[in-house]
């Protein structure tokens, strides 16, 4: 077990583990976190999860954000950069919700505007938005439907009449990553997302309008397209069912060839093929094909949201919820640095983009990309912004989110619902929740301090804060 | 049966132990079905039967297989598994007759994973713990 004798303190709140801490680690392991998170760390796994992808074959970077907690194979928050050339590829590196990330939508309206009608939005969007366990959306997606939806993401639901090419724009990969292969997504996987595009889902996934209550850099936010005041919507979800299997049908594959490629496992959960070999190809092009399956459900998401607020405010003006920007934070992406190619892990944390990369949208290329960071629900969210430091340091990457402090079983026990909702009520919040087991799993207590998460980023000046973000109500299954 | 639910910080753990390993994987669905399901199996009216055969490189794996199996069953035909009738493991293969019952799902579990999997035999007894990711 790692003890805080084996860390090296690199600079304030960064963090690393040599090289020489054991043999099979190919590189050092960097943790961005406050000397407080750290130790709490050093109570549970993640630590060593981390040191486990130190060993990967090709990494030369491993690292975590300091939302850092116990994951599968790959600890949450983690970030690694893999040559592609001769490294491999681990769904474990992924997650199982492939592209599980948070998009958000700038609206012309003012809290002002729409404090009145807050619950009504709130109801038309549970209404018209399904969420939930086992709940289904309208499309029920036939073989051909399916394929064009792996192949186009976001371009499949704006051919349908569901979005506009500016949609696709202020989303990472425009929505639509083109390593996707339909053909390598498993029947079984494409039977589990069969009805659940323009879903939710259950858990930590929701849709919440919130205020911009601060701003911490007026020119950035002027160039998202956010002011002091602004109503916006804030979705989390990602490739539901489908690419749950997709990770599912991969890291089995991956641990049944391990010994063909003679590749250390420490844990089964980091199973792994050599990027270039016909099984890492296979689940590079199916994951990017998850992908796209989640950039397309953010997308109809996106569409039953416009409505519902059509239909409760009736005014023209609701035509203009515009996307601010879509991130993944959790997705495989092949990338160049300093004209090496690396397959850069991000299972938990956000690709950060700096000023001047071309990646990302023509109006963000002088201050960098957006980095969208959810709270926990009732608590402050947080918009970012990618550095020129990010690119150098962290391989463009910086963290998600909160990061879970409770179970999901002690949080049921240990929360009373009543307290719950009566804070939530008195911080002004509008719930409309599937069920009161899941808002006590997912209450605030459950979660790390974000402010905390959001500070360690600044200090290691691998994103900046633009924004913050205060809930007005939250849907959830 | 014998099998016990653990918290565990994003997710849940199935504590299992049973006397063979057919009851173990037999037990480990029943478990899985009452997480999703709840305790209760509710209407037992129209139900089928369906046979299951997965295949693993070893045991974990097919026990991993087994329930991931089971799992895409509940999602896709929207079913719970009533009961596991015959379950015979061997030879990197387990099979089993399935009843299956229309059921709604209370919980969702996305994924049987391998974290810390390992199927431990002493005195007749096996034992193992699934993770599975919420």
């Amino acid at each position: 077990m790692i003890e805080f004798k084996d860390l090296k303190e690199v600079s304030d709140g960064i963090w690393e583990i040599p090289r020489s801490y054991w043999e099979p680690m190919r590189c050092a392991a960097r943790v961005y976190i406050s000397r407080t998170g750290l130790t709490a760390l050093l109570g549970e796994k993640s630590l060593e999860q981390l040191i486990n992808v130190a060993t990967l074959p090709g990494v030369e970077y491993a690292s975590a954000m300091p939302d850092i907690h116990q994951g599968y194979g790959f600890p949450i928050g983690g970030v690694a950069a893999i040559r592609a050339q001769d490294g491999v590829i681990s769904p474990g590196g992924v997650g199982y919700d492939i592209n599980c990330g948070v998009r958000v939508l700038g609206t012309p309206f003012s809290v002002e505007d729409v404090r009145s009608r807050l619950e009504e939005l709130a109801t038309q969007m549970q209404r018209d938005v399904p969420s939930g366990v086992g709940r289904g959306g309208e499309f029920m997606l036939g073989e051909g439907e399916m394929k064009h939806v792996l192949g186009q993401g976001v371009r499949w639901a704006i051919k349908r009449g569901y979005g506009t090419d500016d949609d696709a724009e202020y989303t990472e990969e425009y929505g639509s990553y083109q390593h996707a292969d339909s053909g390598c997504v498993s029947e079984a996987a494409k039977k589990r997302g069969s009805d659940q595009l323009g879903t939710i889902g259950s858990g930590n996934h929701f849709i919440e309008v919130q205020e911009v209550v601060h701003l911490y850099d007026s020119e950035i936010a002027e160039t998202f397209g956010l002011s002091l005041g602004q109503v916006v919507v804030m979705i989390h979800t990602g490739s539901r069912g489908l690419g749950h299997q997709v990770c599912t049908d991969y890291v089995r594959l991956m641990n049944s060839v391990r010994t063909k490629y003679d590749i250390f496992l420490p844990d089964r959960e980091l199973a792994c093929a050599p990027f270039k070999s016909p099984e890492g190809q296979s689940y590079f092009k199916a994951m990017a094909a998850a992908a796209n399956f989640a950039w397309a459900n953010r997308q109809i998401i996106t569409y039953q949201i416009r409505n519902a607020w059509k239909r409760v405010l009736k005014t023209r003006e609701a035509d203009n919820l515009r996307v601010v920007y879509d991130v993944a934070h959790n997705i495989a992406k092949l990338e160049t640095y300093a004209g090496k190619e690396y397959i850069v892990h991000r299972k938990g944390a956000t690709r950060a983009f700096g000023p001047h990369s071309p990646e990302i949208p023509e109006r963000y290329q002088g201050v960098g990309q957006p980095v969208l960071v959810p709270g926990s629900m009732g608590t402050f969210s947080y918009i970012l912004v990618g550095t020129e430091t990010a690119m150098t340091e962290t391989f463009g990457s910086s963290c998600h989110g909160a990061g879970r402090q409770l179970s999901r079983t002690k949080a049921k026990k240990s929360i009373d619902y009543t307290t719950l909702k009566q804070q939530l009520d008195e911080y002004g919040v509008v719930v409309r929740a599937g069920s009161a087991q899941g808002l006590l799993e997912e209450a605030p207590q459950a979660y790390k301090d974000v402010n905390g998460v959001v500070d360690s980023v600044e200090r290691a000046a691998i994103a900046k804060p633009v924004v913050k973000l205060k809930p007005l109500a939250v849907i959830k299954g | 049966m014998s099998y016990e639910f653990v918290g565990h910080t994003a997710d849940i753990q199935l504590r299992i132990t049973a006397n063979s390993l057919s009851a173990l994987f037999r037990d480990a669905a029943e478990g899985m079905m009452e997480y999703i399901f709840g305790a209760e199996v509710v209407g037992e009216t129209h139900s089928s039967t369906e046979r299951c055969e997965v295949s693993g490189t070893d045991l974990e794996d097919l026990l991993v297989a087994w329930l991931s199996a089971l799992l895409l069953l509940t999602q896709v035909q929207y079913v719970r598994v009533a009961s596991v009738m015959d379950v015979q493991i061997g030879a990197g293969q387990a099979t089993a007759q399935l009843a299956l019952v229309p059921a709604q799902a209370l919980e969702e579990i996305k994924a049987v994973t391998y974290h810390n999997l390992c199927i431990e035999e002493q005195n007749g007894r096996y034992t193992a713990t699934v993770t599975f990711d919420l």
